[in-house]
């Protein structure tokens, strides 16, 4: 089994540094736009990840707490979805980082004089 | 609940197909935002004076050269979170219905649409909240 999942994640390792590899061949701004998209894509699955695993904890909490005692399921409640935003905005942070990846392109300035 | 008010119009506005929401530009957010964080902070150096001091100092003395940097920069990074949070949300949800509107007109963003109304509503009531409980964070005995 763990020599399955070492094969597997050398494998890709390997597949993605090669593509790195070529896109740092093209020059300047233009060749970033490979690597920039990587960084976006992976650095949004990880957040929404992170973010997935924290918000299902804390609805699994709310849920046995209001499952405890249904009088309290309005405070319960509003507690959840107040904890849930603030989760949420951990992922926003990450989502507004690759937006400035993407759009407000810092290295082009730098690079091209 | 002016802020609640006006944040809940502003980002709901975005939702109309043809509107922009004001809450879309970091600048107004950065505005609201520093807004509170000077609002709260003169309402607890007028309660306190030179008293207000003790909030940033922790609970011992000798933690002072520690609590000291840690509560600056964490008050500091109240406003650049109520921005960006505030900003992050509307700005995602724009983009969103404009990349699904490309791809699938009405069917793909018909349902988006209960999302981002539900998360709209959500952050303006977060925003205010928070606003509220740095107030009385501030207003309070410091430890």
């Amino acid at each position: 089994m763990r020599k399955a999942f070492m094969t597997i994640f050398s494998t890709a390792a390997l597949l993605t540094l090669a593509s790195v590899a070529f896109a740092a061949d093209t020059a300047g701004a233009m060749g970033a736009i490979g690597t920039i998209s990587w960084a976006t894509a992976i650095g949004m699955g990880l957040a929404a990840a992170g973010c997935g695993l924290g918000q299902g904890l804390g609805l699994k909490a709310a849920c046995e707490g209001t499952a405890r005692n249904p009088e309290a399921g309005g405070k319960i409640t509003v507690t959840l979805i107040l904890g849930l935003a603030f989760i949420e905005s951990l992922a926003i942070y990450a989502l507004v980082v690759c937006l400035i990846l993407l759009f407000a392109h810092p290295f082009a300035k730098i690079i091209t004089g | 609940m002016c802020l609640f008010l006006f944040i809940i119009t502003g980002n709901l506005i975005g939702l109309v197909p043809g509107l922009d929401s004001p809450t879309n530009n970091v600048n107004t957010n950065a505005a609201m935002a520093l807004t509170v964080f000077a609002y709260y902070n003169f309402w607890g150096i007028r309660m306190w004076g030179a008293g207000y001091i003790k909030h940033f100092m922790g609970p011992f003395w000798w933690l002072v050269p520690l609590m000291l940097p840690i509560e600056i920069i964490s008050h500091l990074a109240r406003p650049l979170s109520l921005t960006l949070r505030l900003f992050g949300n509307v700005r995602g949800e724009e983009i969103v219905l404009v990349l699904l509107f490309a791809l699938a007109p009405v069917v793909g963003t018909f349902p988006m649409y209960f999302l981002f109304s539900l998360a709209d509503c959500i952050q303006a009531f977060v925003f205010f909240m928070l606003a509220m409980i740095y107030l009385k964070g501030s207003l309070e005995h410091a430890h």
